[in-house]
């Protein structure tokens, strides 16, 4: 029920998010079109922080419970966070370009913090991926876990306290704001992508746990 | 517009072939727990 919920949701809000940005937000008058990649970069780059946050709270519940379902919780955020983290870091590159004259700015802390986020989420899913032993897997994987939600602070913060060619904050505290046709656009696009985020997670939850159960009747066919 | 539209066909794209990724999965290993799940059953 849920997941068809949010798949439905998905179906009808994207491209209601797609109009409204291109046919009803106005365009920016300095930065041009090109601004209008904010709307769907701002929400990605939200998401790869929660993708964060939600494998370092399956991590710290592994630790505490060594619940087999919470490993799984984490391997699903953990392969979201790698989608997520390359299209914010992609079309970031591509906003950057017009506005910096350049894709990639090296000295820019955000944005290789953004990037050491990405590597950590692929070491997570890299360590997963080698390692045999189920219970080992689990609690090695639970470092990269924690070592992923440790950056989101310093990557949110960075742009207030720490060298940076990135934009100053728009929708957090402190920011320059929007128009409010903007605002409803984005809003619309913000929502379209959690609900999206929704259901792709619980659907990649779905065959985690079909897969534990192959696994586990593989081993038994094996024995019998 | 053109690096707009890079962009948002990126960004789909990507987003696309993890659903598909998803789908192809949850689809063979549905085949694969019944096949297993048979086999058991012929075995005792």
């Amino acid at each position: 029920m849920l997941k068809k919920s949010l798949g439905l949701a998905s179906i009808v809000l994207m491209p209601i998010a797609v109009y409204l940005i291109f046919f009803y937000a106005s365009t920016e008058k300095t930065m041009g079109i090109v601004q209008k990649i904010f709307y769907f970069h701002v929400p990605n780059a939200l998401l790869s922080y929660a993708s964060a946050i939600l494998l370092g709270f399956a991590s710290i519940m592994y630790l505490i419970k060594a619940d087999r379902a919470w490993d799984r919780f984490g391997s699903v955020a953990g392969e979201l966070g790698v989608v997520f983290t390359s299209t914010a870091i992609v079309s970031g590159m591509i906003w950057g370009k017009p506005a910096w004259g350049k894709y990639w700015v090296s000295w820019d802390v955000r944005l290789n913090l953004e990037l050491i986020l990405l590597l950590t989420f692929i070491a997570y899913l890299m360590l997963r991926a080698y390692l045999p032993n189920e219970e080992k897997r689990a609690t090695l994987s639970c470092v990269f876990g924690l070592l992923a939600v440790l950056n989101i602070p310093f990557n949110w913060l960075s742009i207030y306290f720490l060298p940076t060619q990135h934009p100053q904050p728009v929708v957090s505290p402190g920011g320059g704001g929007l128009e409010p046709d903007m605002w409803i656009a984005f809003y619309v696009s913000f929502i379209a992508w959690f609900v999206l985020y929704g259901y792709l997670f619980v659907n990649r939850l779905e065959v985690a746990k079909l897969q534990e159960e192959v696994d586990y009747l593989e081993h038994k066919v094996r024995m019998a | 517009m053109r690096d707009v539209a890079i962009g948002y066909i990126f960004i789909s794209t990507a987003v696309l072939i993890l659903w598909i990724s998803i789908v192809v999965r949850k689809g063979k290993l549905k085949r694969r727990l019944t096949d297993l799940k048979e086999e058991l059953r012929e075995n005792h």
